[in-house]
């Protein structure tokens, strides 16, 4: 989970996670109808969604999606993930368009200059007034971003950014190439937009309000109660026929942490949109028949991994890839799925699953994995076999799992966790659970200090990149969730090359490689991704789907075309 | 009187200080500190360590620290949550009445169910009456708040299609005591009182009715309670005039005692029904690590059972003035 931090988060049911309404029933917009479908979007109501907690305000601040995605309604990137319809994932998943930027153009490898929309507004309220977004602004916002965001070093790639004299075009240089750039510049996590006299009104400004240039224009938060934004008649936007954008005239966001109350309120009519449990789909199927279900996976990597002394010290029994791979044999991926829910999912490859749609994922069921698919076949036998010639037999070990706020955020967490616990008592790999508080899990097991191994749930990242760098690069070489001090020079070279590369298909085809690669040695056993769903009422229309919602840009990318037939 | 109270008064205080220091240093021995939490799954490198411990005043010596803290406790000054930065106080002033307010209602509620009824099983001992109310109260007891309250709001869902109000038609007492009582009593309508502050009420009221029952056994076979019945007093005077005052005085304490248990329930109820009062923020803010908001909400329970049991105490006194005496 990207940042979930703190206990009892509880479930993600934020606005938008679902396809639009103008299909034909599996997702796919009938012929004739827009983008959005349902026909023509009526302006004005209020779509009452529901948010499980609030933890700040301020997008530069915080490690959390959950900030994140609430300052999707009031800021602004310079680009944004692109809304696509129908089922999921599909090859336009996670690809960008541009949002407070008309283009980019890019003279040489390392240089972006992107040019401002004209119209770009931010809201029009003190301090700021309703003034242009300038260029100025988002060198304003790289600073601080660079100075203060937990995320960093996710543009750690960027050596300067200039604004132009005009303020209509700022040009961020780069260190090196770094094909995903757009992606990272879209990222959920890093640029957002704020202007510095707002943000310098006074020491808790960025934190008691919102102020930017999105579709919402913030209007409350009552703690424990409702988070609130109203239309911002200024956005700069329109839709295709010329109208503006945002349809809606508000946003509501119940504030709900249990998971009963959310479902209570959704069939009370109360919410329009909220975010199923798997284990829960069937009661919302039957107690509310007309509610369209949403399905997708979300990129969110469920994963065995082991201890850092296997890989820093050689320690037995992990530093065996024959063990590892006795662990990746041991677990029946289609019988986690099944255990989750009848819809299923997808074996995760390693490290991007299939959240991330067919451009990047490379399906470890399909014929194009290559021979290294073999090692995500269950095979119990095999299993023990390679467990007897790493003279690992009678293996029994500790594994460490969070056993709070993943249970809420990502609900099938402990279902697959309690599945792996059985699958490997088949395989005869002996378990003894160590269930750790969440923020403990975070500091101690996910920081890479345990023993044994541990099962777990990697941060949602925007773009392939940040898997990569993340998990495979040392520690100290942006390696920030390098849980297991995985140190292999060979793959990090491997890795730079690919990411140095600029042409798409390219990237995409190195990094497959990598992914053969990875199952081979599995340093990180890749787990499941199952399906997750989502429940909206019909009358909600042209909310196009994001990811799930792990774009987490819901506000600027989807609820923006959202509309009400009322 | 006045005497026993200040006496009274100043035994608190030590456990107040004790409780304080408890809560400050307790809260920062749990793994994954504040900073960790800021930081969320992001490494946290010293320098982002050393500046947020500055930021949020956590980079003092601990004592002085905890000096700091309760100074401004003193001053009645909770300062900023560590994680939201909100002012503690601001949201204090619509959660605190709220958990309040539930609770009193939880305690009322349960007066009224268990006074008449432990009353009523003690006069009509080993009538069906009696039977019946002590398997009521068992069952009470034994019935776990959190399931209660789920199956109400699932099944209240899946037959009816009736939810709770929704959390931003909460409205505060003396916003709207209309939509105020309907959301803790009657949150699927009048004829349904299920809200939390009942089901609260309801398991709490187990303990009271037993021990009514039993004081009133004890109570009716004194030697005063037969004379009263001698002199030929009718039923209801010798009940309510002279049983039942002697019988409360117990049950008083019990009340007392129950502050906490309110205040525990109210946090898991909070959750179930959404309510937004100082149990579901404490929970929350634990899991966060957010030390000042953690320590403000307990230092404020801590102080709620201090006086509470102070006015038991107080109470007893009055009831009973060997107790002041002795």
């Amino acid at each position: 989970m990207a940042a979930v931090t703190g206990a009892s988060a509880g479930a993600i049911a934020l606005v938008g996670c679902g396809d639009d309404d103008g299909d034909n029933g599996n997702g796919t917009p009938a012929a004739g109808e827009t983008p959005g479908g349902g026909g023509q979007p009526k302006q004005g109501g209020t779509l009452n969604g529901t948010v499980s907690l609030v933890l700040g305000k301020d997008p530069h601040k915080a490690s959390t999606f959950l900030t994140h995605a609430l300052a999707s309604y009031s800021y602004s990137r310079l680009y944004r993930f692109k809304t696509v319809i129908g089922e999921l994932p599909q090859p336009e998943w996670y690809t960008v368009e541009p949002e407070l930027a008309t283009n980019v153009e890019m003279p040489d490898a390392t240089t972006y200059i992107f040019t401002l929309h004209d119209g770009a507004k931010f809201h029009n309220l003190p301090p700021v007034m309703g003034r242009n977004v300038t260029a100025e602004d988002v060198l304003y916002s790289f600073d601080r971003y660079r100075a203060i965001s937990p995320n960093r070093a996710n543009l750690d790639m960027v050596q300067s950014v200039e604004p132009s004299a005009d303020g209509k075009q700022v040009t961020f240089k780069l260190n090196e190439p770094f094909g995903l750039f757009l992606n990272r510049i879209a990222s959920y996590q890093d640029l957002w937009i704020m202007p510095r006299e707002f943000v310098e009104e006074s020491e808790t400004a960025s934190e008691d309000r919102m102020l930017g240039s999105g579709p919402f224009i913030f209007e409350e938060l009552r703690p424990g109660e409702v988070m609130r934004w109203r239309r911002n008649p200024d956005y700069f936007e329109t839709d295709e026929r010329g109208n503006k954008l945002p349809y809606l005239d508000g946003i509501d966001l119940a504030i709900i942490t249990d998971q009963n109350q959310v479902l209570s309120q959704f069939a009370a009519g109360n919410l329009h949109t909220i975010s199923v449990p798997p284990q829960l789909i069937d009661q919302v199927r039957s107690e509310n028949p007309d509610a369209i279900i949403d399905t997708s996976p979300r990129n969110i990597l469920s994963f065995v991994y082991f201890e850092p002394a296997t890989y820093t010290e050689d320690k037995p029994p992990f530093n065996d890839v024959r063990v590892r791979r006795a662990i990746s044999h041991a677990i029946d991926r289609d019988a986690l799925l099944r255990r989750v829910s009848d819809e299923g999912g997808f074996w995760a490859s390693m490290p991007i699953n299939a959240g991330f749609g067919e451009t990047w994922y490379l399906d470890p069921q399909s014929d194009d994995f290559g021979e290294n698919a073999q090692y995500f076949e269950f095979n119990p036998d095999r299993a023990r076999e390679l467990l007897a010639e790493a003279n690992a037999t009678n293996l029994t070990v500790p594994m460490h799992f969070s056993s709070t706020t993943y249970n809420t955020i990502v609900p099938y967490y402990p279902i697959v966790k309690d599945g792996l616990a059985a699958l490997f008592d088949q395989a005869g790999i002996g378990i003894r659970e160590v269930p750790e508080e969440y923020g403990q899990y975070i500091a101690t097991t996910f920081a890479g200090q345990f023993d044994g191994m541990a099962f777990g749930l990697e941060s949602v990242f925007s773009d392939i990149a940040a898997y990569y760098t993340n998990m495979f690069y040392p520690g100290d070489a942006g390696g920030g969730r390098n849980h297991s001090s995985i140190d292999d020079p060979e793959l990090v070279s491997r890795i730079q090359d690919m990411l140095r590369l600029q042409d798409l298909e390219e990237l995409r085809q190195a990094n497959f490689e990598l992914q053969r690669y990875l199952a081979e040695q599995m340093y990180y056993v890749p787990v499941v991704t199952p399906v997750e769903f989502g429940a909206r009422v019909p009358q909600v229309k042209g909310l196009l789907n994001t990811s799930g919602p792990t774009t987490y840009g819901l506000g600027t990318e989807s609820v923006r075309t959202a509309w009400l037939d009322v | 009187m006045r005497n026993y109270i200040i006496k009274r008064l100043f035994l608190a205080a030590p456990t107040l200080i004790g409780v304080s220091l408890l809560l400050f240093f307790m809260v920062r021995l749990i793994p994954g500190d504040i900073v960790q939490q800021i930081q969320g799954d992001n490494q946290v490198t010293e320098q982002d360590r050393s500046r947020i411990e500055r930021e949020l005043g956590l980079d003092k010596p601990a004592l002085e620290q905890y000096f700091r803290w309760l100074g401004d406790v003193v001053t009645l000054d909770f300062g900023n949550s560590l994680r939201s930065r909100e002012d503690i106080n601001d949201r204090m002033r619509t959660t605190l009445p709220t958990t309040i307010q539930m609770s009193v209602l939880a305690i009322l509620i349960s007066l009224i169910i268990a006074i008449p009824i432990g009353t009523l099983a003690a006069i009509r001992q080993d009538s069906i009456a009696d039977y019946v109310s002590r398997s009521v109260a068992i069952a009470f007891l034994a019935i776990p708040t959190f399931w209660l309250g789920t199956m109400i709001i699932v099944y209240m869902s899946r037959w009816f299609h009736l939810a709770t109000p929704p959390p931003q038609e909460y409205a505060q007492v003396w916003e709207d005591p209309y939509a105020n009582l309907k959301f803790l009593l009657f949150p699927f309508g009048y004829f349904m009182p299920l809200g939390p502050a009942v089901i609260l009420g309801v398991s709490l009221s187990g303990t009271v009715m037993r021990l009514m029952r039993a004081q009133m056994l004890e109570v009716l076979r004194q030697d005063y309670v037969r004379t009263a019945w001698a002199k030929g007093l009718r039923e209801r005077s010798v009940v309510v005039s002279h049983a039942m005052k002697n019988a409360m005085i117990p049950v008083i304490t019990v009340i007392g005692l129950q502050v906490p248990i309110v205040v525990g329930g109210s946090v898991v109820v909070e959750s179930i029904y959404n309510v937004p009062g100082m149990g579901q923020w404490l929970f929350q803010s634990i899991g966060f690590r957010d030390y000042t908001t953690v320590q403000a909400i307990s230092l404020l329970i801590a102080v709620t059972v201090v006086a509470s049991n102070l006015v038991v105490d107080i109470t007893y006194a009055y009831l009973d003035p060997r107790i002041r005496v002795g």
